[in-house]
């Protein structure tokens, strides 16, 4: 569970006992999330018994920019946890990039001033950030903490989805078909870590749509071959067929 | 078409039969002679490909085989007749006539004039495919003395 | 043969679980390995009757029975793990049909027999799918059961529509699918879709006799005679339906197409020829085995070297051949329904090789080990994620396609992990005969066989009415007691059950 580990790198007290199904001990977690952690709501959060909480806890979501797809408790727990790391990161990350840039030796590297702007863009300011997690927002995509992984799947949907080509024939590029069973798919190989398996399965998907890709480039490239060398016969003449 | 003489259109009687196997078919054929009973195990092969009666004797060829001994003699006796049949002229053959037969010393060898026509679909009807000729429990019969002459041959089919 | 009681005899097989047995060593002599059989119940019978015949007294001529040969091939040198008889096994040159061996490549004295592969190399079973149901095909059945074989030459002497001269022969003998790809024969996805990607790459036509290209080239197309076919099949039954769904089979119903053929007299002669050059290899390196017909050499000697040349080669010239009917099946249902065959989505599912010797790398003892593996009436049945399998089969398996008899069910399963380290990957290839072709002829009466089929509303096209009798379904071992089999013992997985419409034989 990747709340747990986020909860646990947050060092939350009751992170070993805690029950995401249990609503008080989910209450009790955002309370504690922001009142530690992230400290941003506008006005305090209900306390946990009121009946009002759920909604301010909506509200409370939507001011700090949570997708709107994200429903239920458990991936917003996740989401939150997520935020709150990131914010734990923004406040030390001078003493974490210490440590970061001693392992990273920096080498003498000519200065050279470009005109692109992009290449003065700040990557991890909160301007870029905002701006990301907004074209996330329209697109459906679930902002990653790092923007530039956001920035990575943002471009994908656009250079697949959007091009001219996939906006005419959507049917070419949606991919149909029945959803694969991955819980009850047999991996190959034992992994006793739920949740290695767990990536180690989504290794594998990722490795056959890899491997799906490059067949059907290689049926391409035949095919294109055929187009100057194929010129199938048939000559009854040659023997007899039917009776 | 050719010219043959009479006495070459009058084909020899049926001394074979054939046997059951599971996957394949078992060939006996007997003879007077060694050579009658190779004649004869030829034109067998021949029957299970087509109905011999629908055979006319239009045209010959001559095949030649080798062999080291008796049993490799047949084996490739047989299989230059299926390859006269797989190949041009695709001859089906209702008659043959062994005119050369050494069957002592080192090299043994026979030549074989081998009477038929080319198989049409349509005009013969179509039996069953002779994948190959095996060695699998050949058996050759070659007593003189009591004048028993048989061979035991099976075709994969 | 050693020649021993059926009492005694049975003391050296040994019950292991309810559908295999274990063939001790000391059954035939110089056993290197044990072996080992997968039956039921009715296949236990026969394999049993056939080795209670053979020991009684005076029995001569035919074949060793298949337990026989199965220990017979025990005994070659350089063998590894077992040799495996699968359930529809039956005595066979040399090797029995549905024998299975593996042969360590790096043992120098290994050795490569053609009696395990078979006449007819490369025999196979092609799969086509197509978008038509049951519903679409009924009303004109009978026209396209005609058409299939106006499209398709069968039987004896019949020979190829597809212009070929001696070079094309050549190029498609060094090429297999390639060849048919290039000309336009096929599709870009069928060559996905096939075992070996449709060629063998080690195949070297200048190593393979003039006589065989002779008989080669007039016969490429054609689908031959005896168990050989082409049917139209209906979807009767699925058993795992994500499988199924990855293989285009959505629905009871759906109609298919299989096409069952070889090497034809190419093949035929390659081995012949082979077993003619090993039985001088044997007696110059001193091989020795317990049946003459198990001629063998040595895999790095030239006359093995050569046959796996040569072979390949025959290998190329059965996937060229089905491929050129998968082409004349293509045109005669796009005739039929006024359709591309695009439109009619006829796209191969699979394509097996049962006829056949493969270098592959398998775990033996915990140690990863190349070998030779040969597969006589045996499919290869790779488990999900094998790099050898096509991407679209990685989760599911690889396809092994299993070939009814005439009017008999054919199935589809999947290969397993447990038949990967039980059988080195290898399942059964379909029903074996159990009756001969002489027995066959006697006890059925060809009006009624095709009466019979009639009223299991199955259209035939046959060349040759004494091959409806021996190819009856009488005569052959029952497959779906066959497939269940396999499907119990865990070698290979049942996927899909189909039936036969229409029936195209030599």
């Amino acid at each position: 569970m990747t709340s747990k580990r986020l909860l646990n790198a947050l060092e939350y007290p009751e992170v070993d006992s805690f029950n995401i199904k249990d609503d008080t001990s989910f209450r009790k977690i955002v309370v504690w999330l922001e009142k530690n952690k992230i400290k941003r709501a506008p006005y305090p959060l209900e306390p946990i018994n009121s009946p009002e909480w759920r909604k301010t806890y909506e509200k409370y979501k939507k001011f700090l920019g949570c997708p709107e797809n994200i429903t239920n408790d458990e991936e917003s727990l996740q989401w939150l946890a997520g935020y709150a790391v990131q914010e734990e990161y923004s406040k030390k990350k001078d003493v974490l990039k210490k440590h970061v840039a001693e392992e990273t030796a920096t080498k003498n590297i000519p200065d050279i001033k470009t005109e692109n702007p992009l290449d003065t863009l700040d990557f991890y300011g909160n301007d870029f950030t905002d701006g990301i997690n907004k074209v996330a927002k329209l697109l459906n995509i679930t902002p990653h903490p790092n923007p530039t992984i956001t920035l990575k799947a943002v471009k994908h949907i656009v250079t697949n989805r959007l091009t001219q080509h996939a906006l005419k024939n959507p049917d070419k590029y949606i991919t149909k078909g029945t959803p694969f069973p991955l819980q009850d798919a047999d991996l190959g190989f034992d992994l006793s870590d739920p949740v290695l398996k767990q990536a180690a399965k989504i290794l594998r998907m990722l490795y056959i749509q890899d491997l799906r890709h490059l067949q059907t480039k290689a049926n391409e490239l035949i095919v294109a071959v055929q187009n100057i060398t194929a010129n199938p016969k048939t000559d009854t003449r040659l023997g007899k067929v039917g009776f | 078409m050719e010219n043959f003489k009479d006495s070459e259109l009058v084909l020899a009687p049926c001394k074979y039969e054939y046997l059951d196997h599971t996957a394949d078919v078992q060939i006996h054929s007997w003879g007077n002679s060694l050579k009658e009973a190779f004649e004869q195990c030829g034109v067998a092969m021949y029957g299970y490909m087509t109905e011999l009666p629908s055979v006319e004797i239009k045209q010959s060829a001559y095949i030649e085989a080798e062999g080291h001994d008796i049993e490799s003699l047949l084996f490739h006796f047989l299989d230059e007749l299926l390859f006269l049949f797989s190949c041009e002229p695709n001859l089906i053959c209702s008659r043959l006539e062994i005119q050369e037969f050494i069957t002592e010393g080192e090299e043994l060898r026979l030549k074989c004039k081998c009477y038929g026509e080319e198989f049409v679909i349509g005009k013969h009807p179509q039996g069953t495919e002779v994948k190959a000729i095996t060695y699998s429990a050949m058996q050759i019969v070659n007593e003189p003395e009591k004048n028993r002459f048989e061979l035991f041959v099976i075709i994969d089919i | 043969m050693v020649v021993r009681q059926y009492n005694e005899e049975l003391k050296y097989l040994e019950k292991l679980t309810p559908y295999s047995w274990r063939i001790k060593k000391g059954f035939q002599p110089n056993m290197n390995v044990e072996g080992i059989f997968y039956v039921n119940q009715t296949l236990e019978k026969l394999m049993l009757d056939e080795l209670r015949n053979a020991c009684r007294p005076g029995m001569v001529g035919g074949f060793l029975p298949g337990v026989k040969q199965i220990a017979n091939v025990a005994a070659l040198p350089g063998i590894v793990g077992k040799s495996v008889g699968l359930p529809d096994v039956h005595s066979g040159y040399g090797f029995a049909i549905g024998n299975m061996a593996a042969f360590d490549v790096n043992d120098p004295k290994s050795i490569v027999s053609p009696g395990g592969v078979g006449f007819d190399i490369n025999c196979g079973v092609r799969l086509l799918r197509t978008n038509l149901f049951l519903e679409d095909v009924l009303p004109v059945k009978e026209q396209l059961a005609q058409s299939l074989f106006d499209h398709i030459p069968v039987g004896v002497g019949s020979k190829g529509i597809i212009p070929m001269n001696a070079k094309d022969l050549e190029e498609a003998l060094e090429m297999g699918m390639d060849w048919s790809l290039r000309e336009g024969y096929i599709w870009a996805e069928d060559k996905e879709h096939c075992e070996e990607y449709g060629r063998m790459l080690n195949a070297d036509p200048s190593k393979v006799s003039v006589r065989a290209k002779k008989r080669g080239l007039p016969q490429l197309g054609t689908l031959g005679a005896g168990n050989h076919y082409a049917e139209i099949q209906v979807v009767e039954e699925i058993y795992d339906k994500w499988a199924a769904c990855k293989m285009g089979i959505e629905e009871k119903g759906q109609i298919c197409v299989m096409i069952h053929s070889g090497s034809r007299g190419f093949g035929h002669q390659v081995a012949t020829d082979a077993l003619v050059q090993m039985e001088k290899a044997m007696k110059r390196d001193n091989i020795e085995t317990n049946d003459r017909q198990l001629a063998c050499a040595r895999i790095h000697s030239t006359e093995g070297q050569d046959y796996l040349k040569s072979m390949a080669a025959a290998a190329n010239f059965a996937w060229v051949n089905r491929s050129s009917m998968t082409f004349l099946s293509r045109q005669a249902f796009a005739k039929q329904f006024n359709m591309a065959p695009d439109d009619l989505d006829m796209h191969v599912i699979y394509d097996v090789s049962h006829n056949i010797a493969k270098i592959e790398e398998h775990i033996v003892d915990g140690k990863q080990k190349t070998l030779l593996v040969h597969r006589k009436g045996s499919t290869r049945a790779f488990p999900p994620h094998h790099p050898l399998i096509p991407v679209d089969y990685q989760l599911t398996g690889q396809p092994v396609l299993i070939g009814g008899t005439m009017g008999t069910c054919s199935y589809v399963l999947t290969g397993t992990e447990q038949g990967m380290l039980e059988t080195f990957g290898s399942t059964c290839h379909g029903a074996g005969r159990a009756l001969s072709r002489a027995k066959s002829r006697r006890n059925l009466d060809y009006m009624q066989v095709l009466r019979k089929m009639e009223g299991m509303g199955i259209s035939i096209r046959v060349a040759s009415p004494k091959l409806v009798m021996e190819e009856a379904p009488e005569s052959y071992k029952n497959v779906t007691d066959v497939v269940n089999t396999c499907h119990a013992a865990g070698i290979s997985k049942k996927c899909i059950k189909l039936k036969p419409i229409a029936v195209i034989k030599g």
